[in-house]
């Protein structure tokens, strides 16, 4: 039998789509980050493998988001719907996956935070990530600091490899992340110049055209208050941030491409940043530069070259599903996730492919379908663990499946954007009468199709 | 006592020179005077609003001059997030001139979590190597040997250990890894490296040039273009001995880059390398001002042209002999 292929698994953190100088053409407006910096890295895998422009964040925050990478549930069914609790005990994770039914074997360094405890595995033994042998490289949670270690200790394992059994690895490689330092919120000013102080004059990105918009926020506090020329250098640094993480890439790749042997490259992001857009920062937010992000495959002599799909919609949920796909494996069960290796090497969709879900905000839901995104946001609690409030009594409970509008509270603001017509989303269109059939299509996918069909984590402990 | 006094007047000064602080006006180095007469917050200050966690533990290395370009330093690495600086490994580096070329060593560790032990194992990222550079303007490097590793207690971690031999050659870096090899165009710029511009920013303090533009290798097999290190001004600073030193002040910007400030003091000394998380702070004691010893000089020399040269292979004009630094040994022909 024909040995599978090796795989690479490499995930940044905080990566909006438009970052990859290759798709400048598709994401044409100057203010875009990708005419602002240069990742041939980046430009070398969207050349040489499959790249999604539709391609979705489960939920905008990393642990729930990388707790559906490698399990291929939402973060509703994990129960990691927000940072640092546990995957639930009944869903296993990629490595404990193919630890009992695939012959790889399996190594991960750098970012977990999927969950638990190890958000940075430091260690060996028994708080190792359960399935994954782990390669150690600190826990100070900065690109600046890990990157360059985890790329170039993968790339040594990579080269360095010479067993039988093909293996699967995984880079959590932390920028363009380290930007969440450069926020008053966390830093003070320290790290944001109040004016062109480096003298980067036409260098810096401008503000993009969505920075002041009409409709009502349902989120105002995530509004934040920099100068023209503190935003600027903010964007000028997050994009030297993505080029460093390209550089980091580019050792990845070089190291796959000088075995002799196949291994299929995945790479992408749990999430996006808010890049000034809308006035934010960082993510938790519904809006595309918050859920918009890269997801690239790549494997000569396989997966097709040089194609940038817009018209199927993928999002993480997809990842486990087409890793299994890869290595000969049935995918977990419950498993939510499509296959896309028929797509990748055949432009053959095996699984519908027109729409994807994400959470948000412990209450928060997008619908992505055709030209339009829909958010809709239950009332929130304030208890994490049972952040909905019932209708009949108002007392909290976590989600359980069901039509959730005839059970929760909702926000009285939604919000529907024509992604196609407005990608900026500066038009809400939800109290447009003309809409309202749009708008309850969406709903009821969303009832039908989501809420009904989930099975929600009950142990979050595991970790 | 005296240290501490000294601690306090230097994160006193540095402070104030931001403009930020409400400390009373009271000893102030006459540099500042000056610097704050002008009416400006200059990168070398935005890098001081960095540097004030680390200040209160620092004191200036009181002797050596670093411009013959053989020296042997030491650099002490934090870790700026949060409100927290974080001692994050060390990194030293030893050059020594000998003509047309200079040659360096150079470690860098970093420490995997902070010093902190897990099961009696101490795990670090460690880079060595030595490197051949031109003695030009960026001190581009023409030939080196770089081992790196993930390791605990010393020994490589999961197989990560590799070893890089490269060489620059007609506008391309070649990274050879024993059966593999791999090629980057350098599109035919200037090439230097960013450790080695610790000295290259003492170089243009000491010659004052102005501004040179590169390409910079990272860790020798990341590649970053369009750099450009310039002088930026003069800055008055009292360091705690109660005489003002004049630092030069030079940034680094470019592709990958988050902007960088390079703090040469009057001694040709890079004393700060400050960017968005980090810095690199020389170290008083083991930084100092040694001269490289002969013996070393030569140690060092012979450890790295080894590897790669084989001694003259080809002739020039008749009666003169040519030694051809861009011919090497390959499969045992001359290529």
């Amino acid at each position: 039998m024909k040995r599978k292929p090796n795989i690479l698994i490499i995930i940044s953190d905080q990566q909006g789509i438009d970052t990859i100088s290759a798709y400048k053409e598709h994401f044409s407006h100057h203010a875009y980050l990708g005419h602002w910096l240069k990742t041939p890295n980046f430009d070398r895998m969207v050349a040489g493998g499959y790249s999604f422009l539709e391609s979705h964040s489960t939920n905008p925050v990393c642990c729930p988001a990388r707790s559906s990478f490698f399990t291929g549930r939402y973060s509703t069914e994990t129960g990691v719907t927000y940072n640092n609790v546990g995957i639930d005990q009944n869903v296993p994770n990629m490595g404990q996956w193919f630890e009992t039914n695939a012959d790889y074997n399996r190594v991960y360094c750098g970012k977990w935070h999927a969950g638990g405890q190890w958000n940075y595995p430091d260690v060996e033994g028994g708080r190792k990530i359960p399935g994954f042998e782990t390669i150690p490289v600190g826990v100070s949670g900065t690109g600046d600091f890990n990157d360059f270690q985890i790329s170039g200790a993968l790339k040594g394992y990579i080269m360095n490899y010479k067993e039988e059994k093909p293996f699967l690895a995984v880079a959590g490689l932390m920028n363009p992340h380290d930007i969440c330092y450069w926020t008053p919120q966390l830093h003070g000013n320290r790290l944001v110049p109040k004016t062109d102080t480096f003298e980067l004059g036409s260098s810096l990105p401008p503000l993009p055209p969505n920075f002041d918009f009409s409709f009502t926020d349902p989120f105002p506090k995530q509004q934040v208050k920099f100068s023209k020329p503190e935003w600027q250098n903010y964007l000028y640094d997050y994009c030297r941030m993505i080029e460093k993480l390209d550089a980091d890439l580019g050792r990845l790749l070089d190291a796959v491409d000088s075995r002799e042997d196949e291994t299929l490259v995945i790479f992408t992001a749990d999430h996006g940043e808010g890049a000034a857009r809308h006035k934010r920062v960082q993510k938790w937010h519904p809006f595309e530069q918050s859920v918009k992000v890269p997801f690239l495959a790549y494997l000569p002599g396989h997966i097709k070259a040089g194609i940038i799909d817009h018209k199927h919609i993928v999002s993480g949920i997809d990842l486990m599903t087409t890793v299994c796909e890869y290595a000969g494996i049935p995918a977990p069960p419950n498993c939510k996730g499509r296959r896309l290796k028929g797509l990748l090497e055949k432009g053959e969709t095996q699984d519908p492919m027109d729409h994807a879900f994400s959470e948000f905000q412990h209450t928060g839901r997008i619908v992505r379908k055709g030209d339009f995104k829909y958010v809709k946001i239950y009332k929130n609690s304030g208890i994490p663990d049972q952040p909905f409030v019932r209708l009949e009594d108002g007392k909290p409970e976590k989600f359980q499946p069901c039509a959730g509008s005839s059970r929760y509270e909702t926000l009285p603001n939604k919000l529907l954007f024509n992604i196609k017509e407005d990608p900026w989303e500066q038009k809400d269109l939800s109290n447009d009468l003309a809409f309202s059939v749009k708008m309850n299509e969406l709903d009821l996918l969303l009832a039908e199709e989501w809420e009904k069909k989930i099975i929600p984590g009950t142990h979050f402990d595991r970790n | 006592m005296e240290h501490k006094q000294n601690r306090r007047n230097f994160l006193r000064n540095a402070v104030v020179a931001t403009g930020l602080s409400q400390l009373p006006m009271i000893g102030w180095a006459e540099g500042f005077s000056t610097l704050l007469s002008q009416g400006i917050n200059p990168a070398g200050e935005f890098s001081l609003l960095k540097l004030e966690k680390l200040l209160p533990g620092y004191t200036i290395p009181p002797s050596g001059n670093f411009s013959t370009g053989t020296f042997e330093s030491s650099y002490n690495l934090f870790n700026l997030y949060g409100n927290n600086a974080v001692n994050a490994g060390d990194f030293t580096l030893i050059s020594t001139g000998k003509g047309e070329s200079r040659y360096f060593e150079f470690t860098s560790t970093r420490v995997a979590n902070a010093g902190t032990k897990e099961k009696g194992k101490s795990f670090q990222y460690v880079v060595s190597g030595n490197v051949i550079c031109k003695n030009n303007a960026t001190l581009s490097p023409e030939k080196w040997k770089v081992d790196s590793r993930i390791s605990a207690d010393g020994s490589a971690f999961h197989g990560t250990g590799l070893v890089n031999q490269g060489t620059v050659k007609q506008g391309e870096i070649i990274l050879d890894f024993g059966a593999r090899k791999i090629r980057k165009s350098i599109d035919s710029q200037i090439l230097s490296w960013k450790w080695g511009l610790i000295s290259v920013a003492q170089k243009m303090a000491e010659e004052s040039v102005a501004e040179l533009q590169f390409s910079m290798l990272d860790e020798f097999d990341l590649l970053y273009r369009n750099q450009k290190l310039k002088f930026k001004k003069r800055v008055m600073l009292d360091c705690g001995t109660g005489q003002p030193i004049e630092f030069k002040v030079f940034e680094l910007t470019g592709d990958g880059v988050i902007p960088t400030v390079y703090w040469v003091d009057n001694r040709n000394r890079t004393l700060f390398v400050i960017t968005g998380m980090e810095a690199y702070v020389l170290d008083n004691h083991s930084a100092s001002t040694k001269t490289v010893p002969t013996e070393r000089m030569q140690q060092v020399y012979e450890e790295v042209k080894t590897p790669f040269k084989y001694g003259i292979v080809i002739r020039g004009e008749e009666g003169q002999v040519v030694d051809c630094a861009s011919i090497f040994k390959k499969q045992n022909t001359n290529a």
